[in-house]
């Protein structure tokens, strides 16, 4: 039952959050929505899930149309850095609620989790730090056990110790339970062993969706003398180069042909490919 | 497209009945001492008399739709449930829950008139009596509670409803709106009777079409909740729903 | 282990396997960690650890028992062996005879240099 997004626009006033932004998600993969503050991966994230309205084009999960649609929506849970519950309401109560919702929740789960992470349940969610309040979103997130999960930027406000944690479990989870997990980030380097597919969006576009090898498969860096590296590169699709002295390192997308004496060339990884990417955008 | 209205609605009634029944509690508690005061009163002087049931309610109720309205759709769109899922399931709970309270209070009020039967110090009425029957009757007939009841459900409905209206219109409207909105709450009050009544509109003759009869009162008080309730749905239904504030 | 970012993980994840069936730190029989294990072990997504393990599955190293996971295949190290016989020419020998070749080092006089080299390593 995949989620077919088609042409979502949304405006905010005179911004563009989001612009015709078509894209399919499913399979049981974990996905990367990868993009910079304000890219709009929020945005469309909070539409995927009722929370805002487009102002133009759909959604529809099974081919029916996800707004005011209860079949729907409840295959999809939401972890973001907003707090939706009432002000008196305790992490107890909340996994109790959870449970009133979703036939799946594993509350046993959701305690054992909680004592792991140190979460104490007696506490009102208001009143919770922000890295314990990260920690009980991802704790219901972890255990509703939904078709479809997303992620919202999971980490921030966590400490060293709890990142780890928590990646750990949530792949022990996905490895044991396929589900469809989209994780938006802007923490690339953090997210680029975790995630299948790659999608890429900025300024409300996106730029990549592809699985996440295609991305780096064929793009390379190479470096050495100023004046050889221009001459191999010209002609190639450059994304970005630095120049230290006389030594210039270029990252270049396309096929690689023999390298000349002199030059080296190296792989690149995600987080590079990716601010190469951007700053190729903004040349633009 | 089918609801799951479920689970929304066990928990949205949850949070209404809960501080319903508080409410009632305290109202029982109140009565109790006042029952129990008037023994000790001399019986030509003064008389205590209980006529706040229905207003309690309706008070209590009103601030129950303001305070949950939105809290409520923000947990049902976290846990998954469509607003107007959320909408519709919250509106039942809201009238389950004025049903019960007002179905207790008539319980209360017969209780208390029995106990208080041959007691000429102690009055106990609510709203119905007042209007359509006389504070005089000491008691009701079953048919009698039968309507007040539904005249308290009603009522309290409407006045929920009408506090989930103040919460949305605020929460839709930016600064500017808002102020104009707060500022125009007692002018409209003041000048909208002038105007109805040189437009030739006699207000006069909808309060005695409403005194005329019980079910008049309820329809009235239906319909006006069936307006919020439009006017309610008109202001979610595209909103852009965040955390509070 | 930690993952070097050149060499795309599921070959080193397939090449730790191989190490480890070669020294007998996964002996033939014996059961290799699971997908899930990788996966949370190293942070990685397991349809990257499921690749690793492929490669190996495909070239008769390892089987899986259904219901109990991955296990070395009787013979793999022999297997892997000589695979890496057929690599240690190409990957060592050429090299070694092109370097001889350049320090005009003459054949009896590389074999020489060869007996040599184990002496002293059973010394040590």
């Amino acid at each position: 039952m995949p989620i077919e997004i088609k042409n979502i626009t949304k405006d905010f006033g005179d911004t563009r959050a989001l612009d015709h932004v078509t894209l399919t998600l499913g399979d049981n993969q974990i996905y990367g929505l990868l993009g910079n503050n304000g890219a709009g991966k929020t945005t469309l994230l909070s539409i995927l899930t009722g929370r805002q309205c487009p102002t133009e084009g759909t959604i529809t999960m099974d081919g029916e149309p996800i707004e005011n649609n209860d079949a729907a929506l409840g295959k999809a849970f939401l972890v973001a850095e907003q707090n939706m519950f009432p002000d008196d309401m305790n992490v107890k109560r909340a996994f109790k609620a959870a449970a009133l919702f979703y036939p799946q929740f594993d509350r046993e789960y959701a305690d054992k989790l909680a004592e792991k992470f140190g979460l104490k349940t007696k506490k009102k969610i208001k009143s919770l730090s922000t890295g314990y309040a990260s920690i009980f979103r991802l704790i219901l997130g972890l255990s509703v056990n939904t078709p479809y999960l997303f992620f919202d930027e999971p980490v921030l406000g966590l400490d060293a110790q709890h990142r780890d944690m928590f990646y750990r479990i949530l792949l022990e989870k996905y490895a044991e339970c396929p589900c469809t997990v989209v994780i938006s980030t802007h923490l690339i380097a953090e997210a680029a062993n975790l995630i299948e597919h790659a999608v890429i969006i900025r300024n409300g576009k996106i730029l990549k969706d592809c699985p996440r090898e295609e991305l780096t498969a064929d793009a390379y860096s190479v470096s050495g003398p100023a004046g050889l590296v221009d001459k191999f590169i010209a002609g190639k699709h450059v994304l970005s180069f630095n120049i230290l002295g006389g030594l210039k390192t270029a990252c270049v997308q396309g096929p690689c042909d023999t390298l000349p004496e002199g030059l080296e060339l190296s792989a690149i990884n995600l987080q590079d490919y990716f601010i190469s990417l951007m700053e190729e955008e903004d040349r633009k | 497209m089918k609801m799951n209205i479920k689970p929304a609605f066990r928990y949205q009634f949850d949070v209404f009945f809960k501080g319903s029944a508080i409410t009632f509690l305290v109202i029982m508690a109140a009565i109790a001492a006042l029952m129990v005061t008037s023994i000790y009163i001399s019986a030509d002087t003064t008389t205590i008399s209980f006529t706040g049931y229905g207003i309690t309610a309706v008070i209590f109720l009103f601030i129950m739709g303001i305070v949950n309205i939105r809290s409520d759709l923000r947990l049902c769109l976290q846990y998954g449930v469509s607003r107007r899922t959320s909408f519709v399931s919250e509106i039942l709970a809201v009238l389950s829950v004025s049903a019960i309270l007002a179905a207790a209070g008539e319980l209360l009020t017969g209780i208390a008139q029995a106990f208080s039967a041959g007691n000429s110090q102690f009055l106990i009425a609510d709203l119905y009596q007042l209007i359509y029957v006389g504070p005089d009757a000491v008691s009701l007939s079953f048919g009698q509670h039968i309507l007040s009841m539904l005249l308290n459900t009603s009522l309290t409905f409407c006045a929920c409803l009408f506090g989930m209206f103040f919460s949305l219109m605020f929460w839709r409207l930016n600064k500017v709106w808002t102020v104009v909105a707060a500022i125009s709450i007692p002018v409209l009050i003041n000048v909208v009777p002038i105007l109805l009544s040189r437009l030739g509109i006699n207000l006069i003759l909808l309060i005695n079409w409403i005194g005329a009869s019980p079910f008049n009162f309820v329809l009235f008080f239906l319909l006006l909740a069936a307006l919020f309730g439009a006017v309610n749905w008109l202001l979610l239904r595209r909103a852009n729903i965040k955390e509070a504030k | 282990m930690t993952f070097q970012e050149e060499r795309p993980i599921f070959l080193q994840i397939a090449e730790q396997l191989e190490e480890g069936i070669l020294s007998g730190a996964y002996p033939e029989e014996s059961q290799v960690p699971s997908i899930t294990e990788y996966s949370v072990t190293y942070k990685i997504n397991p349809a990257t650890a499921l690749k690793g393990i492929s490669l190996l599955v495909d070239a008769g190293l390892l089987f899986k028992k259904r219901g109990l996971g991955m296990f070395v295949a009787t013979g793999a190290k022999e297997k892997l062996k000589s695979q890496r016989r057929d690599l240690f020419y190409h990957n060592y020998i050429e090299k070694l005879v092109r370097e001889a070749r350049n320090l005009d080092l003459t054949a009896p006089e590389l074999t020489a240099m060869i007996e040599r080299g184990f002496q002293d390593a059973d010394r040590n």
